[in-house]
């Protein structure tokens, strides 16, 4: 299935040319949408953190927004990515890591938005509070997707 | 312009710190990567915020109040010039001749300059600003200029790897 896909017709393309658009333009996007999607999870986690407190943690309520396009723009260049070299990436354990800390990172992110932001979002007490615990958890995420997405191209 | 670079380039390649750097562990330019790409993060989300801020999103929120958040802007940016040095400094011929980073530093300057000028001249009119009224064109300017000019020291910064000469 692997080297079916790597040998797809966009697949080839992606992993041969040298144009700018090609595989180069494609992992620069994947970049700028990493910068968004994280960027803006780390907004919210270090307000939450008590960075910028003068800042109403309510109009943090849309961040879901920018952190969907970026996700949106990361999935589907994550997924032409990988099908350029399929077969390596596929066979590469810390690849399945960085998928579990994103899809971690992803629910982590949500339930926090809903503690904050949900029909039934709770006010939080003085001391370490779970929304401040999720928002250390989300961070601590991120940045191992971060560390397995660039470990990605040093292991075999 | 370029035999300048050049003559810097092979100065600094022949210094001691630039050899230990060259020879430092397998493992340290990976992590200088990580750092820089943490950094990136948090740089282009935390200035992000304040730039939209400035082209009159979300204007109930008060700029004053976004703008503490440019201090995590600053962390990062503090991560990427320390790791970026490293990497400069470790393998400096890999950039002096590189189109892609002299593109990268001329998007640095870009936003250098909006920031100096943002701090002089412009951020005084954060303070006239009423609660929900819109930014300003100038304050508008500055904020789009902010966020054309990080995206392209990204992706320039991204390009480096891609469009070495030979």
């Amino acid at each position: 299935l692997l080297s079916w896909l790597q040998e797809s017709a966009l697949a080839t393309w992606v992993a041969e040319s040298d144009r700018f658009y090609g595989y180069s333009g494609i992992l620069t996007l994947h970049t700028l949408g990493l910068a968004v999607v994280v960027g803006a999870s780390a907004v919210l986690d270090l307000r939450v953190l008590g960075v910028a407190h003068r800042m109403p943690l309510a109009s943090l309520r849309h961040v879901s927004r920018p952190m969907w396009i970026g996700f949106a723009l990361n999935a589907t260049t994550g997924a032409i990515l990988f099908a350029a070299a399929a077969v390596i990436k596929g066979t590469q354990w810390i690849f399945y890591a960085k998928l579990g800390l994103i899809a971690s990172a992803l629910l982590v992110d949500g339930r926090l938005r809903r503690r904050l932001f949900g029909d039934r979002a709770e006010a939080d007490g003085p001391g370490p509070s779970p929304a401040k615990r999720l928002a250390v958890l989300s961070l601590v995420l991120w940045t191992g997707a971060i560390v397995a997405g660039r470990l990605m191209a040093y292991m075999e | 312009v370029v035999s300048l670079a050049h003559s810097f380039a092979a100065w600094l390649a022949a210094t001691p710190v630039s050899q230990a750097f060259g020879a430092s562990a397998p493992w340290a330019w990976p992590l200088a990567e990580i750092v820089h790409f943490v950094g990136l993060a948090l740089l282009v989300g935390s200035a992000g915020a304040f730039d939209l801020r400035l082209l009159g999103l979300f204007r109930q929120v008060p700029v004053s109040a976004v703008r503490d958040f440019t201090r995590v802007a600053v962390i990062g940016f503090g991560m990427n010039v320390a790791s970026g040095l490293y990497f400069v400094i470790a393998q400096v011929w890999q950039y002096v001749d590189n189109p892609a980073w002299w593109a990268k530093v001329g998007f640095l300057a870009v936003a250098g300059l909006n920031i100096a000028l943002f701090e002089t001249v412009l951020s005084g009119r954060i303070a006239a600003l009423q609660p929900g009224a819109d930014t300003p064109r100038s304050l508008k300017i500055a904020g789009a200029l902010s966020l054309v000019a990080w995206c392209g020291v990204l992706c320039s910064g991204r390009m480096i790897a891609f469009v070495r000469p030979n």
